[in-house]
C-alpha cells in the first residue's frame, strides 16, 4: 500500500493544500501541474527529513535550556490555574454532497446550554471526485467551511483546517482565546489503496490552549462490515504517521497532548442480521446493540483505540440512510445499519480528565450519515504569568547554585614560593600543598600563560604537572629550580632576575597563580668570555664595566685557576686525569665567584684540575665559537690552516688559546712527573675547546671517533709545534 | 510564550585595582552575601549566574581576577573572548580610579571588538570617605561608552542592577555560542606545553 504521510513542519495558521502523491500511470490523463505539485510534495518531505537529521546531529544542543523546560513543565501546578473550558467536537461524513440546508441543528443545537470554546469540526467524503483524489483540489472545502462559520453563534475565528482528499477539519475558537493559542498545527496520514475505495486516512490538528495541549484527529477508516483488522491497522498507521515538528525541531506525536480526541467515520459496523438490528433500533435497545457493535468489542480486547474512551451511546445508529428520508438504506444492497459516526477520547496521565456534556447525533438528512457530535468539559490550564516567571527564576537560581557548588575547588599552602639564593649547578627544591576543599573531584595542571607555550621558565621543574583529587586529598607538588651551563646565560650575562608565575588551572573551576622568586648567585661558569673579561672585580655582587673602558685580555678567574696549578700541581701525577671531589669543586667555584683567597679552603690539586675542565666546558660559548667549528674540523689535518684559523679568533678567545696552550706546553715539559702525554691533554682539551652548538644536530649524538680525533689532531698540532702559536 | 526563551550564555571578566571588592561584588551577586574579610584573589575565580530579564535570560560565566599589579600580565588570558568587563574602583581612591581607566582603555584596545563594559564605583556605603565624584566618574563613563554605577557590595546596593544592566546591553544574537568558556584540561608536556584554548574558541 502506499504511504503518503506529509507533514506540515511549519507552525502555519493556514490551510496547507496538499498534494497526494499520484502513483498512478499516465495514461489516467494526470495533468504536469499535478506531477510538478506531486514533485514538490516529494521534495517538501525530503526537505523536511534533512531538516530533522540537521537538527538531531546538531552538537550544540542547548541542554541547559531544554533542562530548564523540563522542570518548568514539572512545576507547571506552581504556576497555572485551571478554568473549565468546553469542546464541542463534530463529524459528519457528507457522502460527496454539497451544503445545502442549514447546519443549525447540529452545530447550534438549542439543547446546548453553553456556548463551546473550541469547535472541531471533521467532514468524511466532502469531495469524491477525481479531482480531489488525483490533483489534491481542495476548492469543495471552501462552501463548507463557510456555512460552518455562517452557523457559529456568537464571535468565533477559524484556527485551523486541513484536508486530505475528502477528509476535512476545522477548529474554530472564540475570538477571545486566539491569542493564547500557540504552536498551531497540522499533519495528514493517508491509508488504503488510492484510486480504488476513494482515499482514507486521517487529518489532524494540534495546538496549545492556554497551557494545556490538544490534539485532534479526524479520520475516515475503511469500510464494509469483514474489515475490522483493516480499521484496526488504519487506527494504528495513522496514530503512528501523524507527527508534529516544532520550531525547534522536536518530534510530537499524537499521544504527546494533554487531551486527544479522536472523531470521524470509523466505519464500524455492527455484525448482526439486517432485520434484528433494525428491530432493536426500533425498541431504543441501543444498550444490547453496543455490546454487538465492532469498535466496543474491538476496544474492549485492547485489540484497536488503546486507552480511548466513548461516552456512552443513547441513540440510534448513524449509517445508512437513504438520502433526504428518515429511512435506513432501502437499496439492493440493504446495508445493516451501524454506528459509523464517532467520537472518541484519551486524557494523558498527567492531565486531568474531560467531563462528558453530551454525544447525540443531529437530524440533517443531506448524506446517508447523521452528523454526530460530542461537547466536553476540559479543564484547561491558565499561565499566571508572575508565578511562573517566580517558578522560572527559582528554577534557575538553583540550577546556577548546583552548578557553582559542583565547581571544584582548592586550597594552597602558598601562592609565593621565594627560593632566595641559587647556586649554579645546585638544584633546590621547595614543596608546596593543594588540597581538594570541593566536594567534586578535582582535576588540576599546570597551565601555560597566554601564547606562550611552556609552563614555566627552563629553569625551573614543576612535579607533577597535572594530577587529581577526591575531596579533601591533599597532594604535594615539587618545584625544583636548577641552574646549568645552557640556563645561567639568562642571570650571567643578560642580567635577569629569577622569577616567574605558574598558573595551576583547575578543570572547569578556578585558577592559582603561584610565584616563583629566588636570587642567582652570579658566577664566572655558565658565562661567557666575553662578559668575565668585563669583571675586573668579583662577579659576585658586582657589575660589569662600561664596554669603553679597558678590559681583562683574558677572564680573571681562568687566570687564578692556572696560576694554582702553575704553582702548586705541574708535577702532581695523574694531573688532569684522575677526578675531583665535588664538594671541594663547590668551595672553589665560590672562591672564583667571591674573590676570597684559595688559602681559607683546602682542597685537592685533581679539584683544581677538574675545576679548569669544568670552566671551560660550562662556557656558553667555547674557546673556538660555534661557527668555526667546522672550519676548525676541516683544518685539523693541517698544521698552517689551524694556525690560520686560531689567528681568525676574536681577540679574547685568543688570548685565552694562547694563554693555555701555552700552559699546556709548559705542563708536558714536566712529564718525567706528571707522567702526562701530548695525546692525553689534545684529547682531553680539544672536548672543551671544541664543540658544536647545543642547538646543532650534532651536539644529539656522542661524536664519531673520526671527529674526536679531528679535534685532537687541532689541539694536538699546537702542543707539538711550539712555533705554530 | 513568556520566559519559554533561549538562555544566551555571556564570559564576563572583573578586572581593577587590588582590594576594590572584585570578588566581594561577585560574591554579593552569585551567593548573595558579604565578607567583612575577603581574601585576595590570587588567581582567578569562576563561577557561574544566570539573570532573567523581561523576554530574554541570560548566563554570565564570570571570571574574577587577581587586582595585584605583579599578576597584570596574565588578565589578558581571561578578558580575552569576554563579551562583558567590569571594571571597579573604590571610591574612596583616585589611584584605584585611576587604575581603572588604564583597564578601559586596555579592554578597548586589546578586548572583544564589541565588548560591554560597565565601571562600578564600588563601597558606596564608605561614602562619607569618597575621593572619586560621582560627576566625574559619570562624565568619563559616558564619554567612553560604559555603563556605569556606583555599587556596594557590602549592602547590595546596585549590585543586581548593574549585572542587569549588563544583561540587557548584551547583543542576544543567535551565534552567541551555548557551552562552558572555561579551559578544557588536554594533556601536556613540561616545558612544551601545547597552546592554551582560550575561551569562547579564540
Amino acid at each position: 500500500m502506499s504511504d503518503t504521510t506529509t507533514n506540515n513542519n511549519s507552525n502555519s495558521s493556514v490551510t496547507t493544500p496538499v498534494t497526494p502523491l499520484v502513483l498512478e500511470d499516465e495514461n489516467r490523463g494526470v495533468s504536469d501541474e499535478a506531477i510538478e505539485a506531486s514533485l514538490d510534495g516529494l521534495k517538501h518531505n525530503t526537505l523536511k527529513t534533512s531538516y530533522t537529521v540537521l537538527n538531531t546531529n546538531n552538537p550544540h544542543i542547548d541542554v541547559n535550556t531544554q533542562w530548564i523546560h523540563n522542570k518548568l513543565k514539572e512545576k507547571e501546578p506552581e504556576y497555572t490555574e485551571k478554568k473549565n473550558m468546553s469542546i464541542f467536537l463534530g463529524t459528519w461524513n457528507v457522502n460527496g454532497k454539497k451544503p445545502s440546508e442549514p447546519l443549525d441543528l447540529w452545530l447550534k443545537d438549542p439543547q446546548m446550554t453553553i456556548q463551546p470554546d473550541i469547535y472541531a469540526i471533521g467532514f468524511q467524503e466532502l469531495d469524491l471526485t477525481a479531482e480531489a483524489l488525483l490533483l489534491g483540489d481542495t476548492t469543495r472545502s471552501l462552501p463548507w467551511e463557510q456555512h460552518i462559520l455562517s452557523s457559529l453563534q456568537g464571535d468565533y475565528v477559524k484556527l485551523l483546517s486541513r484536508q486530505l482528499v475528502g477528509i476535512l477539519l476545522c477548529v474554530y475558537v472564540k475570538r477571545e482565546h486566539k491569542p493564547h493559542i500557540t504552536n498551531a498545527m497540522s499533519d495528514i496520514a493517508a491509508v488504503g489503496i488510492m484510486g480504488m475505495m476513494g482515499n482514507k486516512g486521517g487529518v489532524a490538528i494540534r495546538f496549545s490552549f492556554y497551557n494545556t495541549t490538544i490534539c485532534i484527529i479526524n479520520s475516515h477508516l475503511n469500510a464494509h462490515l469483514d474489515n475490522v483488522l483493516r480499521r484496526n491497522q488504519d487506527m494504528r498507521d495513522i496514530a503512528k504517521n501523524i507527527k508534529f515538528i516544532t520550531d525547534d525541531g522536536k518530534t510530537i506525536n499524537i499521544y504527546e497532548h494533554d487531551q486527544l480526541f479522536w472523531i470521524g467515520d470509523l466505519n464500524y459496523r455492527i455484525p448482526l442480521p439486517d432485520q434484528e438490528v433494525k428491530d432493536r433500533i426500533k425498541k431504543k435497545d441501543f444498550y444490547n446493540l453496543f455490546l454487538q457493535d465492532q469498535l466496543y468489542t474491538q476496544m474492549k480486547s485492547g485489540s484497536a483505540f488503546e486507552g480511548f474512551q466513548e461516552p456512552p451511546i443513547s441513540f440510534a445508529p448513524t449509517y445508512k440512510y437513504d438520502a433526504g428520508t428518515d429511512e435506513y438504506d432501502s437499496s439492493e444492497k440493504k446495508r445493516t445499519p451501524a454506528w459509523c459516526d464517532r467520537v472518541l477520547w484519551k486524557t494523558a496521565k498527567t492531565a486531568e480528565n474531560v467531563g462528558i456534556l453530551s454525544y447525540r447525533r443531529h437530524e440533517l438528512m443531506t448524506s446517508d450519515h447523521r452528523p454526530v457530535s460530542a461537547s466536553f468539559i476540559i479543564k484547561i490550564k491558565i499561565v499566571i504569568p508572575e508565578a511562573k516567571s517566580r517558578v522560572y527564576q527559582d528554577i534557575v537560581k538553583e540550577l546556577d547554585k548546583k552548578e557553582n557548588d559542583s565547581m571544584p575547588d582548592a586550597s594552597i599552602s602558598s601562592n609565593m614560593v621565594d627560593f632566595e639564593e641559587i647556586k649554579f649547578m645546585t638544584p633546590v627544591t621547595r614543596q608546596i600543598v593543594i588540597e581538594n576543599i570541593g566536594q567534586v573531584i578535582a582535576r588540576f595542571q599546570f597551565i601555560p600563560k597566554l601564547d606562550e607555550t611552556s609552563l614555566c621558565k627552563p629553569w625551573l621543574k614543576i612535579s607533577p604537572i597535572a594530577g587529581m583529587m577526591i575531596p579533601k586529598e591533599k597532594i604535594m607538588l615539587e618545584l625544583t629550580i636548577y641552574v646549568d651551563n645552557l640556563t645561567s646565560q639568562a642571570f650571567n650575562v643578560n642580567g635577569e632576575s629569577m622569577d616567574d608565575i605558574l598558573i595551576l588551572h583547575l578543570e572547569n573551576g578556578k585558577d592559582y597563580f603561584i610565584s616563583i622568586s629566588g636570587v642567582f648567585q652570579k658566577t664566572c661558569f655558565g658565562n661567557t668570555l666575553e662578559n668575565l673579561v668585563r669583571y675586573p672585580h668579583p662577579i659576585r655582587n658586582n657589575i660589569p664595566i662600561p664596554s669603553d673602558q679597558k678590559k681583562l685580555s683574558i677572564p680573571k678567574e681562568l687566570w687564578r685557576i692556572v696560576d694554582y696549578i702553575y704553582y702548586n700541581g705541574l708535577k702532581e701525577e695523574g694531573l688532569f686525569i684522575e677526578s675531583g671531589v665535588t664538594k671541594e669543586m663547590e668551595l672553589i667555584r665560590d672562591c672564583l665567584d667571591s674573590g676570597e683567597p684559595f688559602t681559607n679552603i683546602t682542597f685537592s690539586i685533581h679539584s683544581m684540575a677538574e675545576t679548569l675542565i669544568r670552566f671551560l666546558e660550562s662556557l656558553v660559548e667555547p674557546v673556538i665559537p660555534f661557527n668555526m667549528y667546522q672550519q676548525a674540523l676541516d683544518a685539523s689535518s693541517s698544521p698552517v690552516s689551524c694556525k690560520t684559523l686560531v689567528s681568525h679568533l676574536p681577540a679574547v678567545n685568543y688570548n685565552v688559546f694562547f694563554y693555555l696552550i701555552s700552559f699546556l706546553i709548559e705542563a708536558l715539559s714536566h712529564n718525567q712527573e706528571n707522567k702526562l702525554s701530548p695525546d692525553q691533554l689534545a684529547i682531553i682539551f680539544s672536548t672543551v675547546f671544541l664543540r658544536p652548538s647545543p642547538l646543532s644536530p650534532q651536539s644529539q649524538y656522542p661524536p664519531e671517533a673520526a671527529i674526536v680525533k679531528k679535534r685532537a689532531d687541532l689541539i694536538l698540532h699546537f702542543l707539538i709545534s711550539k712555533d705554530l702559536l | 510564550m513568556n520566559n519559554n526563551n533561549k538562555i544566551f550564555q555571556f564570559k564576563l571578566v572583573l578586572l581593577g585595582e587590588a582590594a576594590v571588592g572584585k570578588s566581594s561584588l561577585v560574591l554579593r551577586f552569585v551567593r548573595g552575601h558579604f565578607l567583612d574579610y575577603q581574601e585576595s584573589t590570587i588567581g582567578a575565580a569562576f563561577l557561574a549566574q544566570t539573570v532573567c530579564l523581561n523576554d530574554t535570560t541570560v548566563k554570565f560565566e564570570i571570571w574574577d581576577t587577581a587586582g595585584q599589579e605583579r599578576y597584570h600580565t596574565l588578565a589578558p588570558m581571561y578578558y580575552r573572548g569576554a563579551q562583558a568587563a567590569i571594571v571597579v574602583y573604590d571610591i574612596r581612591s583616585e589611584d584605584s580610579f585611576e587604575r581603572a581607566i588604564k583597564w578601559v582603555k586596555e579592554l578597548q584596545r586589546q578586548g572583544s571588538p564589541n565588548i560591554v563594559i560597565a565601571l562600578a564605583g564600588n563601597k558606596l556605603d564608605l561614602a562619607a570617605k569618597r575621593k572619586v565624584e560621582t560627576a566625574e566618574a559619570q562624565q568619563y563613563a559616558e564619554e567612553n561608552g560604559l555603563l556605569f554605577m556606583e555599587t556596594s557590595a557590602k549592602t547590595a546596593q546596585n549590585v543586581n542592577e548593574l549585572f542587569v544592566e549588563i544583561a540587557k546591553k548584551l547583543p542576544k544574537t543567535p551565534t552567541t555560542r551555548p557551552g562552558s568558556g572555561r579551559l578544557p584540561i588536554t594533556p601536556i608536556d613540561n616545558n612544551a606545553a601545547k597552546k592554551k584554548t582560550c575561551c569562547n574558541g579564540n
